[in-house]
């Protein structure tokens, strides 16, 4: 066993930067960002040995990374962010598209704050950071084929509740069928300290 | 209709096209940050945390270092924060949450008053990372490992000890973490001004979630936490005398009891006595005492008149509900989108449920769904959801955006409600608070599709005083009609007896 700066170099040293990518482009606020890599390095730090055990502990690093992101995009569902991203624009692009992509990008995660832990975490790992099945499996300690069927199933919610992204048509204007949304129902209810 | 597998894989194009962007330089920064304070963290404690489990060493020499290098780096990131509009005040509180998160050890007095019981004192030592005791003046101690979920209580006058399991007792408060994770950002932090304690001028900070309530005195100039309070239901705990990172001997957080001392089977309450040792805790309630994970329990509620819950790693319980409120909460849904074919049961609940181990983090997911089982076991509740014609109010803008409606001056913070303010909301937030006060669904037909920043301030409650506050003050209509929407129906239910 090493010393903790060497654990350091051994295993985060080598993925800070996928850490930091993976939860940014899940939560895409920075604030919330850096909550969520805070809360991962917590539990790396307190599951340690488990991941120094594992048998791919860059990519259950990567889990967690990406637990804590879900974390933090249901937080912020639970505190009536009806605008989830808070984007840090790309400067090349002009104020209508960055409005767009923002609005987009708030809808994709405001989509994947509703999908189960499992199917978030899944997606995410396969559809962002290009993981294998084998190491979502491992990762998500399921067979290859539930992990399949994990990302599949995400995949196909997300195309429910984001049908007009698939069409390329022009959103809706008369939202009230979006509008069920419990983060914003206990907004306007203080007395219920619910969620 | 598209073929499933082209859409699966148009998803993964829409997730990549959209998600997968750049980390700007000034968030990376930011991050950079915290992985350096980690990796002083690792540095500084060494290789006897990774060794050891989750437990950190409790050696003070290496307290000192971590505690030292981890304060010196994230001191930085915290006061970052702070950034925007700090004062000596925000400051203050950020240098205390700073002290009081990194430390390892804190001492404390702790009061705690409860409805009907005479105030109790204790004299509290808290070891990270789960550490308590509490000891009852020379009576006796109870030391808790929350880790290990075990107690030990020691009665000093007759020398004896009794262990138990805390499983059963979950609901007991380790008041130092609950100051460690209050939140950081001033927006969420209520400043309550100066005040004298002690001939002290202190300053006070107020922050509200899950049902409790705390309150800061910090000593401005010191930037010292002097004093904190919980409130609790009806249970409030102060900390007093507060020590952190003091020397402890750690031969007094053991669980092994002392030599001379006989175990003692014996009856008293553990989850009372608990309790009142932890300063703001509840215990399970008899009824749900021996409910086993994953199943919901729900009995007639004990008297109280208002919804109260507290959800704590991994188990929820819930006091004074009605069963609307849990249909809503089981099926996620507002309370103007219920449709009721059926009277529901009358009277108020209290509900408890624990998540099946390994998945507290999922508590939520498993709770709504043990919620519906147990509303159709319990109550004969079932429902379905279909499009109905229902009167609505639709929100319209006759004139188009008022000036009410300004562009959000900021968006840093997300989309938020402070009192009457709202902050880079869309209407879609407003309609569906609206919903709560109008009991009927609102159906956002404005074609205004921004995010807005608006003042809405209403002369009562009343569907009236609601429609008329928006109209004159949003420049919004708010206009009672028939539209189909999506509902919850509830098909069928049983009345208790």
């Amino acid at each position: 066993m090493g010393t903790g700066s060497d654990e350091y170099g051994r295993l985060i040293g080598p993925i800070e930067s996928r850490m930091m990518r993976s939860i940014w482009r899940i939560v895409g606020d920075p604030h919330d960002a850096e909550d969520a890599l805070q809360e991962a390095l917590a539990a790396i730090w307190k599951s340690l040995r488990r991941v120094q055990e594992h048998p791919n502990p860059e990519a259950l690093i990567l889990k967690m990374c990406a637990n804590a992101a879900y974390d933090a995009l249901r937080r912020r569902r639970r505190r009536a962010a009806v605008g989830l991203a808070v984007d840090i624009e790309d400067a090349s692009a002009s104020p209508a598209e960055s409005a767009l992509r923002a609005e987009r990008r708030a809808e994709i995660l405001e989509a994947v704050s509703r999908l189960s832990r499992k199917q978030a975490v899944a997606v995410m790992m396969r559809d962002l950071e290009d993981m294998s099945y084998e190491d979502i499996s491992q990762t998500l300690g399921c067979s290859e084929p539930t992990a399949r069927t994990h990302v599949a199933r995400a995949r196909t919610r997300l195309a429910t509740l984001l049908p007009h992204l698939l069409d390329h048509r022009p959103k809706k204007e008369n939202r009230c069928e979006e509008s069920d949304r419990p983060e914003l129902r206990d907004a306007f209810s203080p007395e219920r300290e619910l969620r | 209709m598209k073929n499933p597998t082209d859409q699966n894989s148009e998803m993964r194009s829409v997730l990549k096209e959209n998600l997968d962007r750049q980390l700007p330089p000034e968030v990376e920064q930011r991050l950079r940050g915290r992985l350096a304070a980690f990796r002083q963290q690792m540095r500084a404690v060494g290789s006897t945390a990774a060794s050891g489990g989750h437990r950190v060493s409790v050696r003070r020499w290496r307290w000192a270092l971590a505690v030292g290098a981890a304060a010196s780096v994230l001191l930085v990131g915290v006061f970052h924060l702070f950034r925007q509009g700090e004062d000596g005040a925000a400051l203050a509180y950020a240098a205390v949450l700073q002290q009081v998160r990194a430390a390892q050890t804190a001492t404390c007095q702790v009061s705690v008053e409860a409805p009907g019981q005479p105030l109790q004192t204790l004299r509290c030592t808290f070891v990270e990372p789960a550490l308590m005791r509490c000891d009852v003046g020379d009576a006796g101690a109870a030391i808790i490992d929350f880790g290990k979920k075990e107690l030990l209580i020691l009665d000093r006058t007759a020398q004896t000890f009794t262990v138990a399991q805390l499983d059963g007792v979950p609901y007991i408060d380790n008041l130092v973490e609950r100051l460690k994770s209050l939140p950081d950002r001033m927006k969420e932090v209520e400043s309550l001004g100066q005040r004298t304690f002690d001939g002290r001028s202190l300053t006070g900070f107020r922050t509200s979630g899950k049902g409790v309530t705390a309150t800061l005195w910090v000593d401005p100039q010191a930037k010292e936490l002097i004093r904190a309070e919980f409130q609790i239901g009806k249970t409030t705990a102060t900390m007093t005398n507060l020590a952190f990172d003091v020397p402890v001997d750690e031969s007094l957080l053991s669980l092994e009891p002392p030599q001379g001392y006989t175990r003692q089977e014996t009856k008293v309450n553990i989850a009372e006595l608990i309790a009142g040792a932890s300063g703001a805790a509840r215990a399970v309630p008899p009824e749900a005492q021996g409910t086993p994970a994953g199943i919901m329990k729900i009995w007639p509620s004990r008297g109280l008149s208002g919804p109260n819950m507290r959800m704590m790693a991994g188990e929820y319980y819930a006091e004074g509900y009605d069963v609307l409120h849990m249909i809503q909460d089981a099926y996620f849904i507002s309370g103007p989108r219920v449709v009721i074919e059926s009277p529901l049961p009358k009277g108020l609940y209290d509900v408890y449920f624990k998540a099946p181990e390994g998945h507290e983090a999922e508590l939520w997911e498993a709770h709504n769904a043990a919620l519906r089982a147990e509303l159709e076991k319990q109550f004969g509740i079932t429902a379905h959801t279909e499009k109905r014609e229902m009167e609505v109010y639709v929100m319209t803008a006759p004139g188009g955006r008022a000036a009410a409606l300004r562009d959000p001056e900021s968006t840093i913070h997300g989309s938020y409600c402070e009192g009457s303010k709202y902050r880079n909301v869309g209407l879609g937030f407003l309609e569906y608070g609206l919903q709560g006060y109008l009991k009927k669904s609102v159906v956002d037909e404005t074609g205004l599709t921004g995010h807005y920043d608006f003042e809405l301030a209403c002369k009562g409650t009343s569907p009236e005083a609601v429609v008329a506050a928006v109209q004159e003050q949003l420049g919004l209509k708010l206009t009672p009609e028939k539209r189909l929407i999506d509902v919850l129906v509830i098909e069928q239910a049983k009345t208790q007896k």
